[in-house]
């Protein structure tokens, strides 16, 4: 026999956690009651089910509402954090009706109407529910490595391990034992916490250089160099309003790079600044209303929970409507949001005299080796040395624009040439990166300072005015290129790329756009902190009530079902074994439908409960089952015979239910 | 053949997760899988360390699994042939019904052995690669597309109808003084009819936490042959008159020639020598000889159908039990009951009048096997070879297809009275479709009690 501690120590453990001490010792209480007193209840099946039922609902009611507020994972959590509480009417039940545990049959509604053997197995819900104390006990956020709540488990692990009793005789070599398991877990844990920052930190650096894109404020590897086909994803990332319809695509950038090595851009500095709060919401430059009228641009998006590079024009100097707990700036213009709800929808103000990014230094000028030969060669060719820059520029746009087209394709590694000298030298056919990168570098060749950046570009409209879907096919890549104190950005990718990309969606793309609006909207409605009633969750805390409803038996067929109960009561006493029928349906124990009398007792003398009370029922079977199906049926001594062995199954079973 | 080579895929799969499984069952305490399951969901919950503690929880139980299994690992050592068994096992058992038998246990250890726990080491109940690889085998039909494809419920199925003994609990044992002797009382409950080999013991003991078990095998093979399961039957009065039997008494007697005397006569060439009435000799002066007469029996057959397919096993064990639970209701201590079936030949026991009780029809029955490779006219060829001497039959049909129903028409059209007992889960006017012969009563695999009752 299995002895867990008792639950009073791992209930007082959970409110101890928690803070939820009014329940805690609530049930603490009425548990320890449960299982001291005498006192037992018949529950039938059918009412177990019910419970199951209820508890079911009360578990979705509970996700349902955390998801109002929050996340998903929200919801989850707080069912575990609330599961001793849940549990608490089925566990009660159990203990209370002597039971060994609760059946299959009435735990999962496949099983229901099941007429296997398999489904009457019963699950012991009391570890369960201990088991559900510890998990909710540790639901709370905790950094310390020697918390409370460790403590509290290696004192409830010891106390329980002394308290069973095989272990008691080696006590001496059992204490020896806790110390080192004590030791070991603490190390552990340690090692679990540290492993898991080691991990992230490795996935991240890989996601990276995985997929192109920006998620890594201090490196963006390139495709350059790389063999087949760039597919970007058609997801919509960002729903963008403008003020006035767009004249031509608006680069949003996530972030810039200043330093090229290898086919990747990357920056050292390493450290982001916080960003000040001003009037609602967040400003790192003068207000530029002052010296001209700036645009804005709304942009709604996901966030993730541990943080987002956030898209948002050049030039920008404030944000508003954003709320998240922290907000901050690379020194190059990356602004990352952490600590905020998981979709935001925020208003940026943007003006090219804006920007605030740093200013250029002689890194910025900087051409790795192998690129320089060719790079030489096409000043020379264009003549940038000689001019001033806003002619250099004109020629850069102009040089790329007349000779290279864009494609998708990777053509691969080249062997004796690096893959910006082959495209600019034999191939001049690339990608956004490509461009962007060859348009960096000559200009730095030619004395410009500039710097690589990414982003999306936002040119799709949608169905509403002035509103613009950004899908992850959108990311592009451009350079930015200091000019008259400030940088400004040069796109010289050709303008099709956007057109060629579109013509390689999937028919069911529309589709799939409505439903990401539809989940957009709904998650927009949800999240939203001014919506105090939530008509959805009303809805469907209507249909969960009509479920119960129905589950519980309400109105017209809680009737038939006492009508169909009376009827098989009526036909049960036409039968030789109906006085043993009648009492085995009023202590809960009915025949199923579909069961014969034989599978039904049989089915009983397998319970545990029953197997004393069932023992001698072999005989009036035998009996009933010649009555029923002998031609001759009982004589008249058989009959008498059945009937004092009916008297005397009916004496037994009084003297031991009176007994219990 | 996308589903057999799946199936060939998952079948070292489900061994090993079969193998985990009783792993975890036989090595783990109720404690221990207590401490496995919550580690487990501490893992689920707790996976970013960063949201909630319960990595703490995870890493703790973890470690006392660990720890408890290295204590278990040490502790097996010393408990290595410290003891020997014996038991004493009946020669027969029966499906279903509990078998007690005691085990006589030796103390080698020179200190007192506690807190050990014994249990027999039952055969591998886990299907083989044939078994498996066969969509028939076990299949049900409430089975979906998934279930098919994968086999899961059937591999399922199958480990149900390859164990062959209910798991008993492990027995506790009393502490065992050094170099002393322990007599214990074992249960099992056999669940499969044939030779059921028991190789050994398995010596159990928890480790000083209480979480897992060492487990110590002790040789002992040992056998005992388990009987079909048997149900309640009523008497079956068979109609039917008396046959002449070529044998005569010889083949009802287990001894001698002891025929039906009915007096002397002179002696012809070719008499036996041993026929010779020597005081009748002596009174006449010539030779003179017993006369004897050839019997005329009641003598009833019991037939069982074993052409089973791989797909009807169930129905098979069904038509055993019922042959079983039959093969002492029918006629009556006067008369000869032949059993009848077809295995790798065509076999008959007979029984009655001193010849075969029922323990050796239990005996036969408990071995066996369904016959697929010979035709059904094997049986039919075997039954109108014999069918001059039988005065009634008791057919039991795994089903009511055209050849036994060419089996029954022919049996009819001789004019002996056959009782035919076809188990089938088919309604009734599915399964006779459009037969005018003789009664056909069905019964059903899982009522055979009731169905029985009926007869």
């Amino acid at each position: 026999m299995i002895r867990y501690p008792p639950a009073a120590l791992a209930l007082m453990f959970w409110s101890w956690q928690t803070g939820a001490w009014v329940p805690g010792l609530g049930l603490t209480a009425w548990l320890a009651w449960a299982m001291r007193t005498d006192k037992r209840w018949q529950v039938s099946d059918k009412s177990l089910e019910r419970l199951v039922d209820l508890t079911s609902l009360l578990v979705i009611g509970v996700v349902l509402y955390e998801y109002s507020k929050g996340p998903l994972t929200a919801g989850i959590f707080a069912v575990l954090r609330w599961s001793p509480l849940l549990l608490a009417p089925l566990v009660s039940a159990q203990i209370l009706s002597a039971r060994p545990g609760v059946t299959h049959r009435a735990l999962f509604l496949s099983q229901r109407r099941s007429r296997s053997a398999d489904a009457d197995r019963t699950l012991d819900l009391r570890p369960v529910y201990l088991a559900s104390c510890l998990l909710a006990a540790g639901t709370a956020p905790g950094s310390e490595a020697l918390s409370s709540h460790f403590i509290g488990l290696l004192a409830l692990a010891g106390a329980w391990l002394l308290w069973q009793q095989g272990a008691r005789r080696h006590w001496p070599l059992m204490l020896g034992l806790l110390v080192i398991t004590a030791l070991l877990a603490y190390a552990g844990q340690l090692g679990l916490r540290e492993g898991q920052s080691r991990l992230e930190d490795a996935a991240i650096a890989w996601m990276g250089d995985l997929f192109f894109g920006s998620g890594d404020p201090y490196r963006a590897r390139t495709a350059l160099g790389d063999i087949g086909e760039l597919k970007l994803s058609d997801r919509v990332l960002y729903r963008v309003t403008t003020d006035a319809p767009l004249k031509a695509p608006l680069l949003l950038r996530t972030a810039s790079y200043n330093r090229y090595f290898d086919t990747s851009w990357l920056t050292r500095e390493r450290d982001f600044a916080p960003v000040p709060r001003v009037n609602d919401g967040w400003q790192w430059a003068p207000d530029a209303t002052a010296v001209a009228s700036t645009p804005s641009v709304r942009i709604g998006t996901y966030l993730k929970r541990r943080g987002d590079l956030l898209p948002l024009p050049s030039g920008t100097w404030r944000i508003a409507g954003l709320p998240v707990g922290i907000l901050s700036r690379h020194p190059l213009g990356a602004v990352k949001a952490s600590d905020g709800p998981p979709l935001v929808q925020y208003r940026a103000f943007y003006h090219e005299a804006a920007s605030d990014d740093r200013p250029p230094d002689d890194i910025d000028l900087r051409v790795p080796l192998p690129e320089q030969a060719v790079l030489d060669e096409l000043v020379d060719a264009l003549a940038l040395s000689q001019a001033d820059p806003e002619a250099a520029l004109q020629r850069v746009r102009d040089y790329f624009k007349t000779g290279f087209r864009y494609t998708l394709e990777l053509p691969g590694p080249v062997r004796g040439q690096t893959a910006l000298e082959h495209f600019l030298r034999d191939r001049r056919r690339g990608h956004c990166e490509l461009f962007a990168t060859a348009s960096v570098l000559l200009l730095r060749q030619a004395g410009l300072p500039a710097r690589y950046a990414v982003g999306y570009s936002v040119q799709e409209q949608a169905a509403a005015p002035n509103t613009y879907l950004v899908r992850r096919s959108h990311a592009h890549a451009w350079a930015l290129v200091w000019h008259h104190d400030r940088w400004w950005s040069l796109d010289t990718t050709p303008a099709l790329w956007a057109n060629l990309e579109a013509d390689r969606r999937p028919l069911w793309q529309p589709a799939a756009d409505w439903i990401s609006q539809l989940w957009y909207r709904f998650n927009l409605h949800r999240l939203n902190p001014e919506t105090k009633d939530n008509p959805w969750l009303w809805a469907l805390l209507a249909i969960l009530s009509l479920i119960l409803a129905y589950r519980l038996r309400l109105g017209r067929r809680f009737i038939e079902a006492g009508a169909a109960k009376r009827r098989t009561l009526a036909v049960a006493s036409n039968s030789p074994i109906a006085d043993v029928a009648r009492t085995l349906t009023r202590a809960g124990w009915p025949r199923r439908a579909g069961e014969t009398d034989r599978q039904w007792l049989q089915r009983l003398q397998r319970e545990p409960e029953l197997h004393e009370t069932m023992q001698d029922i072999e005989a009036i079977q035998r009996f009933n089952e010649r009555a029923h199906y002998h031609p001759a049926g009982l004589t008249p001594a058989q009959q008498r015979q059945l009937q004092r062995e009916i008297a005397r199954w009916q004496t037994r079973w009084e003297s031991l239910r009176s007994r219990r | 053949m996308a589903g057999a080579l799946l199936r060939a895929a998952l079948f070292p799969a489900l061994r090993r997760l079969e193998h985990w499984r009783h792993f975890l069952r036989e090595r783990l305490t109720p404690a221990g899988r207590f401490v496995l399951a919550t580690g487990f969901a501490a893992a689920v919950f707790g996976i970013d360390t960063r949201l909630n503690q319960l990595y703490q929880l995870f890493t703790l139980a973890l470690i006392l699994l660990l720890v408890s299994g290295l204590a278990a690992l040490i502790g097996g050592w010393r408990l290595r042939s410290c003891l020997d068994a014996s038991r004493a096992l009946p020669s027969t058992a029966c499906v279903d019904i509990p078998l007690d038998y005691p085990v006589e246990l030796r103390s080698r250890h020179r200190r007192t052995l506690e807190g050990l726990a014994l249990t027999e080491q039952l055969p591998d109940p886990r299907p083989t690669r044939a078994q498996f690889r066969d969509p028939n085998q076990a299949a049900a039909a409430g089975d979906t597309w998934l279930d098919r494809r994968l086999g899961y419920p059937r591999w399922q199925r199958l480990l149900a109808r390859n164990r062959w003994a209910a798991q008993p609990a492990p027995k506790a044992l009393e502490p065992i003084s050094p170099r002393g002797r322990l007599r214990v009382g074992l249960r099992l409950i056999p669940k499969r009819r044939g030779y059921l080999r028991l190789r050994g013991f398995w010596l159990t003991r928890p480790d000083p936490l209480g979480l897992t078990r060492v487990r110590v095998p002790i040789l002992q093979e040992q056998s005992l042959l388990v009987l079909p399961k048997r149900y309640p039957a009523p008497m079956l009065s068979l109609p039917g008159h008396r046959r002449y039997q070529p044998g005569g008494w010889r083949l009802a007697a287990t001894v001698g020639e002891s025929q039906e005397f009915i007096g002397l006569r002179e002696y012809r060439a070719g008499d036996s020598p041993r026929l010779i009435h020597w005081p009748s000799w002596a009174r006449t002066d010539e030779p003179v000889v017993k006369e004897y007469q050839d019997e005329y029996f009641t003598r009833h057959a019991l037939v069982l159908d074993t052409f089973a397919d791989t797909s009807s096993h169930d129905g098979f064990e069904a038509a055993v039990s019922i042959a079983a639970s039959l093969c002492d209701r029918i006629g009556d201590g006067e008369s000869l009951l032949d059993l009848l079936f077809v295995g790798p030949e065509p076999y008959c026991l007979t029984g009655g009048r001193g010849l075969a009780g029922t323990a050796q029809f239990l005996e036969v029955l408990a071995c066996a096997k369904p016959c697929e490779t010979q035709p059904f006219e094997r049986l039919q060829q075997a039954l109108l070879g014999r069918i001059g001497q039988l005065s009634a039959l008791v057919c039991v049909l795994l089903d009511f297809d055209q050849p036994r129903r060419e089996l029954a028409w022919t049996l009819g059209s001789l004019g002996v009275p056959t009782r035919l007992l076809v188990v089938s889960d088919q309604p009734m006017e599915v399964l006779l479709g459009g037969w005018t012969g003789a009664q056909v009563q069905r019964i059903r695999p899982a009522r055979i009690a009731e169905d029985l009752a009926r007869l």
